[in-house]
């Protein structure tokens, strides 16, 4: 393997990472608060659909993101509803999230017919392009889009919110004792609320930055193709941790990135095997790092004030 | 108990809401009282994809027009509800029932041995089981792999070529094969890569996996892909001295810088004769370039040796002079 082949590799684990990364930091929250978040897939798609939405009709991509967002937070809203309000089982919820959005997003690409064929607008380099002249390091981060930088460095914000802010604070007494936290007078129903919210709409941006980082298309038949549920076990195989987290995201992208490559390169491996990897590596991680790692309290489990 | 009943009511509730969102049977009438031919399709995905389903579906309104033919369609038929559905229009009498996909063999297979007086088609298939009244239609993949080669063959400066798909079926295998033969045509060494994704409308996989053959010196594209081609598109236009060669559908229009030609699927022309009843004698059909199942299309990216020799290409594989599957 050549230098240049490295370099290019490390440049691409950052890109297939980056998406990941924005719907883990939601879901983290979400989790942490108690409540998982299986809907993400869903959302993530509905927002790779927004965000070539907004962005074909205005043709600005910050106006993108902030539409991305905002649908994300109401779709949020609705799980957050379903789950904690009416205490509904979170998975079953969150795969019907999953449908919905998968039938939903084919329906509304068919009626945007005219934006099917054309590049939209996508998020522009955070650098001048000059930097990316600069050896190694140049290519690996100076031609990544906004979107990925953003991605990279919002890990340590998560962690700064979650454990060291009141507001972190409260959201992980919520999870892991609510009867506690209510008798402390906490907003237990409200932070469970703002803790799933934020979920839908970091996973609204991650789709957003699927389709808007480079590609500038949306593809119907679900073209976020299970990252929704990577982002899932990434959670747990990062113990709830937004920097861990966001490394299980990278190591995922890595692992994708370095199998494409072997398949470009001819290897003799059968593709199967390789196309199987980076869930392979996801499951040994899952298998030798949960069992050291503690899950909230009351991860997954309805909350139910009137019941002390 | 009261928590899993609920999640069982809201199970059900699902079930009911997805059920119902499915389009039902939708039939033409049938004017003034003759007896008309009544076909049916079946198809695996939405009529409204811009792809497969979309374009046998047009083909079979085509020869509804034509032929004075009653139709009924079914869309998004899941693994579990095949043959009920295909029973369902066997019952019903129609006389012509299509499986519009790979997926339907054994559902058409079951269904074709209760209604023997009535003809079933297996699509996109070359397998009939030995059921007299089930008859396997296709376009011809290794046609078009064919054409693809030497399209490729003639547009490569690197002399490193390469194919992305989903997956490997029976079709890309063939596919495959010719293709390689077609990239011999034009008297260069040329190594050939296939790379699979493992989803066929996953753009940014399909993307990275262009991106990582570009690093690797490959400077010709060749999708067989449904949605996620578009990731093999912006892959090439974003990179230096890199051109595709279409396939399934003309993807000129889409990308005019890049693509240099296409070998496009004629998945109407297919709809059109599984619905006239051209494709009813219980054997295997593979429509290639004389039955107007595959179509070359090229581009002025083409070089004129290009263009001169894929044309003749078309005019070998009619004459049948080409040492490739049908």
């Amino acid at each position: 393997m050549s230098p240049d082949m490295i370099i290019d590799w490390l440049q691409a684990t950052l890109r297939w990472g980056a998406p990941l990364i924005l719907v883990a930091m939601g879901e983290v929250f979400a989790e942490r608060s108690g409540i998982i978040n299986v809907g993400i897939e869903g959302i993530m798609l509905t927002g790779a659909l927004a965000g070539i939405a907004v962005s074909f009709f205005t043709g600005n991509v910050f106006l993108a993101s902030i539409g991305t967002m905002l649908l994300g937070a109401l779709l949020g809203l609705g799980v957050a509803y379903l789950t904690v309000s009416r205490r509904t089982n979170q998975v079953v919820t969150g795969l019907m999230v999953n449908l919905a959005a998968l039938g939903g997003t084919n329906l509304l690409f068919a009626l945007l017919s005219e934006s099917r064929h054309e590049r939209v607008a996508t998020f522009p380099l955070l650098f001048p392009a000059s930097f990316s002249e600069i050896p190694v390091i140049g290519p690996i981060l100076f031609r990544q889009p906004v979107s990925t930088w953003f991605a990279l460095i919002l890990p340590f914000f998560a962690a700064y919110f979650l454990y060291r802010t009141d507001w972190g604070l409260n959201v992980r007494a919520v999870g892991d004792n609510p009867k506690a936290a209510a008798t402390a007078g906490l907003p237990v129903i409200k932070l469970k609320y703002e803790a799933v919210i934020l979920s839908g709409i970091f996973a609204a941006l991650g789709g957003a930055a699927l389709t808007l980082s480079e590609v500038g298309y949306f593809a119907s038949g679900g073209m976020t193709a299970g990252r929704g549920f990577v982002v899932l076990a990434a959670v747990v195989v990062g113990g709830w941790d937004p920097v861990r987290v966001a490394l299980a995201c990278l190591v995922f992208g890595a692992a994708d990135a370095a199998q494409l490559r072997m398949q470009a390169m001819g290897s003799t491996i059968p593709y199967q095997f390789l196309q199987m990897l980076p869930y392979v590596i996801t499951l040994i991680a899952l298998a030798g790092l949960v069992g050291r790692t503690r899950a909230p309290k009351t991860w997954g489990a309805p909350y139910d004030p009137a019941d002390i | 108990m009261k928590k899993l009943m609920f999640s069982c009511g809201i199970l059900v509730i699902a079930a009911m809401i997805l059920t119902a969102c499915q389009s039902a049977p939708a039939a033409t009438s049938a004017p003034e009282g003759e007896k008309q031919t009544k076909v049916a399709m079946v198809l695996p995905g939405l009529k409204t994809d811009e792809a497969f389903n979309q374009y046998t579906y047009e083909g079979m309104m085509r020869a509804a027009k034509e032929f004075n033919l009653e139709t009924a369609y079914r869309e998004e038929v899941k693994q579990d509800e095949q043959t009920e559905i295909i029973r369902q229009f066997a019952q019903q009498g129609y006389n012509i029932i299509i499986g519009q996909g790979g997926q339907f063999g054994e559902a058409l297979q079951t269904v074709a041995k209760e209604f023997p007086d009535q003809k079933f088609i297996f699509s996109v298939a070359t397998d009939t089981g030995g059921v007299p009244n089930l008859t396997a239609a296709t376009v011809s993949y290794s046609h078009a792999g064919y054409l693809a080669g030497v399209m490729a063959c003639y547009t490569t400066k690197t002399n490193k070529v390469a194919m992305i798909l989903g997956e490997w079926y029976d079709p890309h295998k063939q596919m495959w094969d010719s293709f390689q033969k077609g990239l011999k045509t034009c008297g260069k060494d040329i190594e050939a890569n296939a790379v699979t994704t493992g989803s066929w409308s996953d753009v940014n996989k399909a993307r990275e996996a262009s991106l990582a053959l570009v690093a690797d010196g490959t400077d010709v594209l060749f999708p067989c892909l449904d949605a996620a081609f578009v990731g093999v598109l912006t892959a090439a236009q974003d990179s230096k001295d890199v051109q595709v060669v279409g396939g399934v559908i003309d993807m000129a229009p889409i990308a005019p810088k890049v693509v240099v030609g296409s070998v496009v699927f004629n998945w109407d022309e297919l709809g059109y004769q599984e619905a006239a009843g051209m494709l009813v004698d219980g054997k295997s059909h593979v429509l290639g370039m004389s039955e107007n199942g595959i179509k070359l299309v090229t581009n002025d990216l083409l070089s004129a040796d290009g263009k001169a020799s894929a044309e003749k290409a078309v005019e070998d594989l009619k004459a049948g002079k080409v040492d490739v599957a049908p």
